[in-house]
């Protein structure tokens, strides 16, 4: 104890000096809004570089997940690839398919790309993607999460050389056409800006046949979606009895709070398409 | 020595009103501005405790800060100084000086003040400009002015010295 405070006083000029320091400085980061920022801003980026280390050991460690899910939907795509094969098999025996049906090339193409940014929160949510134009991305293609299910659209004049930005499902600007698997019964999907788990399907016609956990997917009608993209199931009904129209609740597929590996969609024939869709196809010269 | 602590006193506060009326308006070439109230730490009794010399370094910075309106910016490069001192006047006092004399030409020597009052300044001034930019974004402009005004400083420092020298 004797020694204690021998030591004490002994050095009393460094306990004043490192006092007087933290009282100097917590005046000038507290009174002065030019340091203090400055202050804010460097312990920001310290703290940023902090998340990053530590976003990228999450994201290492999320690997072993996105894995087995990955694994899981190989397994039924090759599961699905015997069950055709062997049907084509089947049919060939019956049918005399002639050689250009046989090379017909697929109609789509798959680019995939990460997810670097993403909003659930808001009413109007954004996706940045990892790809861009030089990737081959367009305005106007279809996003598809690695479970296969519908995440939004690439956004007109949303495409730089490296990066391209997403509408979502969650932005009420994207307006996918859909339909009830069941029963083709088509209409509008439309997000009401509240739970990112939710969204609706407006304009269905009033005599509609559904049942609660009926499958809505894509129609492939716009050429942005191949047909039959799986969107969400019915979770609930209202009947608008003024126009005569129904709306559905879907639960949505896609899960876009854990949403990283995406695959965009482009369909080779989409120009084609749309110049016929606007009947100058072959007459202005596009062809 | 009751003398001296009242002298002391009104040198304090002439130091501080010199420099917050007076100097701190000084702009040479918009980059030397005189910053000389460390000279009055440097000119305390050589034999003077430590933890005073800290203390009356801080309570000046504190007060010039009031004037300024910059808290904590004068006080913060004011306590490095009256930290260091002890270590400056050990490096440079000389060997036969056995009392407890003030530093100055008389007592140090013209050479050994010079450098004694050089490096404290500097290192004040470096110090107090350091924390007024916080960044070095601009390191040429802040170079510029921590040399412009620790030349300026100095000189006015040795002038003082130099009048006083005869008294």
């Amino acid at each position: 104890m004797k020694n204690l405070f021998r030591f004490l006083t002994k050095n009393a000029h460094w306990l004043l000096f490192i006092g007087l320091l933290a009282l100097s400085s917590w005046l000038l980061v507290h009174y002065n809004d030019f340091q203090r920022s400055r202050f804010m801003s460097a312990s920001q980026e310290i703290t940023g570089r902090v998340y990053a280390v530590s976003g990228a050991i999450d994201s290492y460690i999320g690997l072993k997940n996105e894995n087995t899910a990955l694994m899981q939907r190989i397994a039924l795509l090759e599961q699905e690839i015997l069950q055709y094969r062997s049907r084509i098999e089947n049919l060939q025996e019956y049918i005399q398919i002639n050689d250009s049906a046989r090379y017909h090339p697929s109609q789509w193409r798959y680019i995939t790309a990460r997810i670097l940014y993403n909003q659930v929160l808001l009413t109007k949510n954004y996706l940045i993607l990892n790809k861009g134009s030089n990737d081959g991305v367009k305005a106007g293609m279809g996003v598809i999460s690695s479970e296969g299910t519908v995440v939004g659209q690439v956004m007109r004049g949303g495409v730089s050389p490296h990066f391209s930005r997403v509408i979502p499902l969650l932005n009420p600007d994207s307006k996918p056409s859909c339909k009830i698997l069941s029963s083709d019964f088509r209409g509008i999907l439309v997000w009401d800006g509240k739970d990112s788990r939710y969204s609706y399907l407006n304009d269905l016609p009033g005599h509609t046949i559904f049942n609660t956990g009926d499958t809505i997917v894509t129609t492939g009608a716009s050429a942005i979606f191949p047909e039959g993209v799986p969107i969400g199931v019915v979770a609930d009904s209202f009947n608008n009895k003024n126009n005569g129209y129904n709306s559905l609740k879907i639960k949505l597929f896609t899960d876009f709070n854990t949403l990283k590996e995406v695959f965009i969609v482009e369909y080779n024939l989409k120009d084609e398409q749309e110049a016929l869709e606007q009947g100058n196809y072959g007459e202005g010269g596009t062809e | 020595m009751t003398k001296t602590i009242l002298q002391q006193t009104l040198l304090f506060f002439a130091f501080v009103f010199l420099q917050v009326c007076c100097f701190n308006r000084v702009h040479i070439f918009g980059y030397a501005t005189p910053i000389v109230y460390s000279y009055f730490i440097l000119k305390l009794p050589v034999k003077l405790n430590r933890n005073y010399v800290i203390l009356i370094a801080a309570a000046m910075g504190f007060i010039i800060d009031i004037f300024c309106s910059t808290p904590g910016l004068n006080m913060l490069s004011m306590v490095f100084v009256g930290f260091v001192r002890y270590w400056l006047i050990k490096l440079f006092i000389p060997k036969d000086m056995t009392d407890d004399g003030i530093p100055s030409f008389e007592t140090f020597g013209m050479p050994l003040f010079m450098r004694y009052a050089t490096i404290a300044v500097i290192f004040h001034i470096a110090l107090l400009l350091i924390f007024e930019t916080l960044s070095l974004l601009n390191p040429l402009m802040l170079f510029a002015h921590i040399t412009g005004s620790a030349i300026l400083t100095a000189l006015l420092i040795f002038a003082f010295e130099k009048i006083h020298l005869p008294a």
